[in-house]
């Protein structure tokens, strides 16, 4: 499964990863680790806000 | 005398205690035992580009492949990595989606979606990271001219610089094929294009160098490893790169190209894997569909534990 690596920061996806979901995985918390569907729109550089989430349209 | 600033280890056997592939973030444990530690990582490999749609008369090419993510080989003593027990966080980037085929008359096919992720090697609990392989460039989208070519990306193999190659576009005609001379060659190839005097051409193919050249390549293949797709006589659909790898510790194949359709819609291109580029879309005359390109590989990661 698709993974955005989010910068808590900044709110920018920092990475676009492949991961299974489970458990942890370090060194980023799971917060951090937003899964993405295959055709969702979201790539790196892309800014993450909660409130206006998916799939992460906003561009920096 | 000099004893060394690091302490240098004992000379260790080469003894494989295990190899472990993984292509899936997580994590790496060192085995009690390890004294040294070969790892190969790719990133993320990216989609090719789709093929254009164009009136009868107008010369166009197909799309571009994917490129490949960045390589790196690297041997290191257990004991520079905190020695045995230690553990390693594993993240493995995602390869990008092909561009969408051109469903628009006179438009040109979009580049690949997207940017490839990195692969990233890191000693858990510890600050740095110990390897970086950045994904690949974009495939360039099939047009009037000659597609872009990814962006380079550079890796390291032993140490020293290892460049991706990429293959030289095609303006219009069939698409250009990929010759492997190693590992640094695993990007995807064109997509069929078509002439001003509009026939149905192939996508290029994936193939291995000839004894005309200085390569090296796993022994076990034949000069072409995938055939890139046509429409023109004996029908090939271009295939998915899944089930050939380079050797061992390497990364996939690129994916072939897709064939251009004059009187039918486009190929797709095949896709890549293990950080190799998908392939190209093929290009399409004015009412028809063109291809898309085949998405990359997703990045992969193999340890070699030696003790």
């Amino acid at each position: 499964m698709r993974y955005a690596i989010i910068n808590l920061e900044t709110g920018i996806v920092e990475n676009i990863i492949i991961w299974d979901g489970n458990g942890t995985l370090s060194p980023f918390s799971n917060d951090q680790l937003i899964q993405i569907g295959e055709n969702e729109l979201c790539d790196i550089g892309y800014t993450f806000t909660v409130n206006n989430d998916p799939r992460f349209l906003e561009t920096t | 005398m000099n004893q060394g600033i690091f302490g240098f280890p004992a000379v260790s056997s080469n003894t494989i205690i295990s190899t472990t592939e993984i292509d899936v973030s997580g994590s790496y444990r060192i085995a009690p035992g390890t004294k040294r530690l070969i790892i190969f990582a790719i990133g993320g490999g990216s989609g090719g580009g789709a093929g254009g749609r164009r009136a009868s008369g107008v010369a166009q090419s197909g799309g571009g492949g994917g490129g490949q993510g960045a390589i790196v080989i690297q041997s290191f003593n257990v004991e520079d990595l905190g020695g045995v027990n230690t553990t390693l966080s594993i993240i493995i980037g995602a390869g990008s989606a092909g561009g969408i085929g051109s469903s628009n008359n006179n438009g040109s096919g979009a580049e690949s979606l997207g940017i490839t992720g990195t692969t990233t090697i890191t000693q858990t609990g510890k600050p740095g990271v110990l390897i970086s392989c950045l994904g690949g460039g974009n495939g360039g989208g099939g047009s009037t001219g000659t597609p872009s070519v990814p962006s380079i990306k550079t890796g390291f193999i032993n140490g020293m610089l290892a460049t991706n190659v990429y293959a030289t576009n095609t303006a219009s005609g069939a698409g250009a094929s990929v010759t492997v001379l190693n590992m640094r060659y695993c990007c995807g190839a064109q997509g069929g294009g078509i002439a001003i005097d509009p026939i149905q051409t192939s996508g290029g193919n994936i193939s291995v160098g000839t004894p005309s050249s200085t390569s090296v390549s796993n022994p076990n293949f034949a000069s072409t490893v995938y055939t890139g797709g046509k429409l023109i006589a004996t029908l090939v659909t271009p295939v998915n790169s899944t089930d050939q790898v380079q050797g061992k510790m390497s990364p996939g194949y690129g994916g072939p190209g897709g064939g251009s359709g004059v009187t039918e819609n486009g190929q797709n291109g095949g896709n890549g894997y293990r950080g190799s580029g998908g392939g190209g879309g093929g290009s399409v005359l004015n009412g028809f569909t063109a291809g898309s390109g085949g998405a990359g590989g997703n990045g992969y990661v193999c340890i070699v534990a030696i003790k």
